[in-house]
């Protein structure tokens, strides 16, 4: 029933280290120097113990949520990523049987797959729903899936914030490694049926994409998540059609993309 | 001749009631093949039937013995691994049976000596039970600790 339910596309926000911003990258706006993400909307402490994967999550889900004019405290969130907190785990790992330590409980609580999602809904007392998935490169599909359950079910926006921080090389051979990435879309209930100012998507469904992926480099476009990027960068273009959510490398989910003008 | 293996019990790092594997039946570098009878009383094994998802304890466990037994034949000690990430989890049956007999194929697709990633499946006769690649982190196993963290 979900599948073929349109949505609306609310708000859009990205973090990378050379687009710190989605307005950065609709622009083509390249930063100086590659960017850190700073996690400023978080507490002090939170922004302290966080990932660069919080923060960039954190950076994409803010710049989204506040396109979408989405309450903090009561939005949902659905947060994606393939490998989550992979670092955070390896070094708690070597902590423990190579160094010989005692696992930091702190590493520990931020080394799960919702730390992410924990500490954003923290940093903005939400008391709404979110959840946290992986699915290798099918989890932007999943996640927009989820979403569009969610939208279903209580009629409320929720953003989508997919993510994956740069590739451990102890885990990745370095011909598929990629790059620090996240984006987010934040959804919401179409407002009638003829709504046609704005851009609505469709799906996921499998099919044969029709629009073709954005032109990226390798380490981008190697990112598990990148399906979102390219579908946010359709939805940017204005270009009304079928978008791959998984560059071929997944389950063959796509989205539909249906602008006002496309 | 067929080679002899040692027994299980001497090439992976688990103990007591969680050695779940009966035996190694076939290695080669890169490659090994093990096997398990499910009997009751097996650790998982509830109602005298286990469910399928445990099978990726059995992949484990036979990829500790693909290592194990590289060691043995190098002269060096056992180490410990740990199960980090499961992609591609195919389960094509759901629960198997007391009495069921399995064959637990794992296959190195990299490995390095923090990290190795290997292609498992598990097969009851000829039919497919489960497959998965599975990335494992290894380490040394603490001297005179058993299998406890420090």
């Amino acid at each position: 029933m979900t599948a073929s339910m349109e949505v609306r596309v609310a708000g859009m926000g990205l973090f990378m280290p050379d687009f710190p911003t989605a307005a950065d990258w609709h622009a083509q706006r390249r930063s100086a120097e590659p960017q850190l993400p700073s996690g400023s909307r978080l507490d002090r402490r939170a922004r302290g113990r966080s990932s660069v994967l919080t923060k960039a999550l954190a950076e994409a889900y803010f710049e989204a949520a506040d396109a979408a004019s989405v309450e903090l405290g009561e939005g949902s969130a659905v947060f994606g990523s393939a490998l989550g907190e992979v670092g955070t785990m390896l070094g708690l790992l070597n902590q423990m049987w190579r160094d010989r330590e005692e696992p930091s409980p702190m590493a520990f609580a931020l080394s799960v797959h919702n730390a992410a999602s924990g500490v954003v809904s923290i940093a903005t007392k939400n008391r709404g729903f979110t959840t946290s998935l992986g699915a290798d490169h099918d989890t932007p599909a999943m996640a927009l899936m989820e979403a569009i359950g969610l939208i279903a079910e209580r009629g409320e926006p929720v953003v989508v914030v997919c993510g994956e921080e740069p590739t451990p090389t102890a885990l990745v051979p370095d011909d598929e490694s990629w790059e620090l990435a996240a984006m987010a879309i934040a959804l919401a209930p179409t407002r009638g049926d003829n709504e046609t100012d704005c851009v609505r998507l469709r799906g996921p469904f499998k099919a044969s994409a029709t629009l073709v992926g954005s032109d990226l480099r390798a380490a981008v476009a190697r990112n598990p998540q990148v399906g979102l990027l390219d579908l946010i960068c359709a939805v940017e273009a204005g270009r009304s059609g079928t978008i791959a959510l998984d560059r071929g490398r997944g389950g063959g989910w796509c989205m539909e993309v249906l602008c006002p003008d496309g | 001749m067929a080679e002899v293996y040692p027994s299980i019990r001497e090439l992976i790092p688990h103990d007591g009631p969680m050695v779940l594997l009966d035996e190694l039946v076939h290695w080669e570098p890169g490659r090994a093949r093990c096997r398990i009878t499910i009997t009751p009383g097996m650790h998982f094994v509830s109602d005298g039937a286990v469910d399928t998802i445990v099978s990726l304890e059995y992949m484990g466990q036979a990829v500790a013995a693909s290592c194990g037994y590289a060691a043995f034949r190098g002269g060096n000690d056992i180490r410990v691994g740990m199960i980090i990430g499961c992609r591609r989890m195919d389960i094509e049956v759901p629960t198997l049976r007391v009495g069921d007999q399995l064959l637990i194929e794992v296959r190195e697709v990299r490995a390095q000596e923090e990290i190795s990633v290997y292609e498992c499946d598990v097969r009851r006769g000829d039919e497919p039970v489960a497959s998965a690649q599975l990335t494992l982190y290894h380490a040394d196993k603490p001297p005179g600790e058993g299998d406890s963290f420090p």
